[in-house]
């Protein structure tokens, strides 16, 4: 079949006709057209063309869902058989359910179709600039890639989704080396509907190119100390999923383990702090229009002014909860920025870090953690010393965000979030 | 050819006398190995590749590409997760090989330090600077096995932790539940003995 609502409109019969109370189809094609390099230099182009089918029945009380990619008839209907076959030997429980009706909608998103041409010489032009520019980086993997998707969601409450959204995504992994010496393994990129400027230019990549050339000098840490470190903007989103995904998200609320399941329109990090998740923000790029429910997305404040809003529940947690679902579907988050330059958050550091990423354990229940400063450098009384090597540190994650020293007025967009640098003290720092 | 700090070390001592390293294709010492390969996605037949014998590095794992570069045959290390994934050199079947200490002689050695048995994630860099945290694990206190210790990672420079293995268990665990996670994810299987050595242990 060739047109993915007749698909999504045969399957959702199929599943009604079959007895199921509730039910919804999401049917997916997708066209992602990349290139890649390695060592500097294009080698790879291709063209993969994506189908996929997700079905979703409830009958008694029970949900069974399948996934597949053959959207032929006959996959189509074995899919509704099995999905339905499924719900038989599934748990019964009430509180599974689907998004109530929603007011339809069609979303065309810029860049559905790709300029492959321009793609293609930005591109070009990108490994050239970093040849040029950064003649010390050794760019081991490139991949660029024109996404293009076309979606449409059901359900048996007669809500119809159709998305039509395209992106191009830029990254590019890499090194610095001069002589016998080398860096670790760097990384950046971005998500852009946008063809009118170098890629270069992008702060997303440019910060992580400066880094890698920066981490060429290391100076020694040794022992163990207290210090402030400031997370750089890919850092601080790293830090904060993880402190949402344990204190609040609804897996952990459901189960008991969340830090922060009894803390709604309360207090829980310093009042500086405001995070929300936005997909219809002008710098969001394809932020997703509906969720895994049904329901159209919102704007979500998920933390204001430090107090807490919501926990991220689907449908099914927010009923098991006797809560309200947070409609949410995954791209967005955004922090506010602060006041102070980057500058000026350095140079009130007397020791610490700025931070590029972490590479550690993830925290256990508490929120204790500890793991590398990767792409670090050591700051001492206010100025940058130089890169770092084998230094840990070690925390409280959710402690960490009430010990905020400041917020950069400077951010960095990548297309799918919105980050400042953020200084936290606090933090353990453990050389040799 | 990316940087590795393996590159300038061919042929070198990285590692104690007491650490061979092979990655198995499809036999593996006892038997069949946990992800057996007998053609890699170029269509190259598996052979086992020595990596590292009694300490010496001895070679690297290769696609056609930079099995050519390097002038030696592929061992049949390139493998691609889906039909439209271009192959990536992975590991298959790792493992450090057996020594002859017993497992009870190396905790008793130890008079202050810990037995870590079980990791989550992991990350290594072209550096060597490795990360794992360790999900389980015990204090040794004067030789005893003592109280388990929370959440913590551990960390280090790959080649520098290896020098300082001086007692290697007889015993061979495997684990095949792993992943290599470098733009494909893909199963790998790995596998070691009990090893005593020094590095850096975090947590508050």
């Amino acid at each position: 079949m060739k047109d993915i609502k007749e698909c999504a409109n045969l399957a959702l019969a199929g599943l009604l006709a079959g007895g199921a109370e509730k039910a919804s189809v999401a049917v997916y094609e997708t066209e992602q057209r990349e290139f890649n390099a390695e060592g500097g230099e294009l080698n790879l182009l291709r063209t993969v063309f994506g189908k996929s089918l997700s079905v979703k029945a409830i009958k008694d009380q029970r949900l069974g869902s399948v996934s597949g990619n053959d959207l032929s008839k006959e996959g189509i209907e074995k899919a509704v058989e099995d999905v339905l076959t499924a719900t038989e030997s599934a748990a019964q429980d009430p509180n599974y359910d689907i998004a109530e009706k929603q007011e339809n909608g069609e979303f065309r998103l810029p860049c559905y179709e790709a300029d492959m041409d321009r793609f293609f010489l930005r591109v070009q032009e990108l490994l050239k600039d970093v040849k040029e520019q950064y003649p010390k980086i050794n760019v081991m993997l490139g991949v660029c890639s024109h996404m293009q998707s076309h979606n449409v969601y059901k359900n048996s409450n007669g809500t119809q989704f159709e998305v039509f959204e395209g992106a191009y995504n830029v990254f590019l992994e890499f090194s610095a080396v001069e002589g016998d010496r080398s860096t670790g393994i760097n990384g950046g990129g971005f998500t852009t509907i946008n063809l009118d400027e170098p890629f270069i230019n992008h702060p997303a990549l440019r910060q992580h190119l400066e880094e890698s050339m920066g981490q060429l000098d290391l100076v020694p840490v040794t022992g163990k100390q207290e210090g402030t470190v400031i997370f750089t903007p890919d850092c601080a989103a790293q830090m904060l999923m993880s402190l949402l995904g344990n204190y609040a998200s609804g897996s952990n609320v459901l189960d008991g383990t969340a830090q922060w399941k009894d803390k709604i329109g309360q207090q829980v990090v310093d009042p500086r702090i405001t995070m929300k998740v936005d997909p219809y923000d002008a710098r969001i790029v394809c932020g997703h229009r509906y969720t895994g429910d049904g329901f159209r997305t919102e704007p979500v404040t998920l933390i204001d002014k430090g107090v807490l809003q919501c926990h991220m529940l689907d449908l099914y947690q927010a009923n098991k909860l006797g809560k309200k679902v947070t409609k949410l579907a995954g791209n967005g988050y955004i922090l506010e920025n602060g006041d102070k330059t980057l500058e000026e958050l350095i140079r009130g550091v007397s020791y610490g870090l700025l931070m590029g990423s972490f590479s550690g354990g993830s925290p256990n229940a508490s929120g204790e953690m500890s793991g590398v400063a990767k792409n670090s450098f050591l700051i001492v009384d206010g100025k940058i010393q130089g890169a770092v090597m084998e230094t840990m540190v070690s925390a409280n994650l959710g402690e960490l965000f009430n010990h905020l020293v400041g917020l950069s007025s400077e951010t960095t967009e990548d297309g799918s979030m919105s980050m400042p640098y953020v200084a936290v003290s606090g933090v353990t720092i453990s050389g040799k | 050819l990316g940087g590795s700090v393996a590159g300038p070390n061919l042929n070198k001592q990285v590692a104690s006398p007491l650490i061979s390293m092979v990655d198995y294709a499809s036999v593996a010492l006892d038997g069949p190995a946990k992800l057996p390969i007998y053609l890699d996605d170029e269509g190259i037949p598996a052979t086992d590749a020595v990596l590292i014998e009694d300490g010496i590095l001895k070679g690297y794992m290769h696609s056609r590409e930079s099995a050519e570069r390097f002038g030696v045959r592929p061992a049949g290390n390139a493998r691609a997760w889906s039909f439209s994934d271009e192959p990536l050199i992975r590991m298959r079947n790792t493992a450090v090989l057996p020594g002859k200490d017993k497992l009870e002689d190396i905790i008793a050695s130890v008079d202050d330090g810990y037995y870590l048995l079980r990791t989550g994630n992991g990350q290594a860099d072209l550096t060597g600077e490795f990360m794992f945290g360790v999900t389980m694990g015990y204090e040794i206190k004067h030789g005893k096995l003592g109280k388990a210790i929370l959440d913590t990672t551990v960390s280090g420079v790959a080649f520098d932790m290896l020098k300082t293995v001086d007692m290697v268990s007889d015993e061979l665990i495997w684990s095949s539940s792993g992943f290599c996670g470098k733009k494909q994810m893909i199963p790998v299987s790995m596998g070691g003995p009990q090893m005593r050595c020094k590095m850096a242990i975090g947590g508050r």
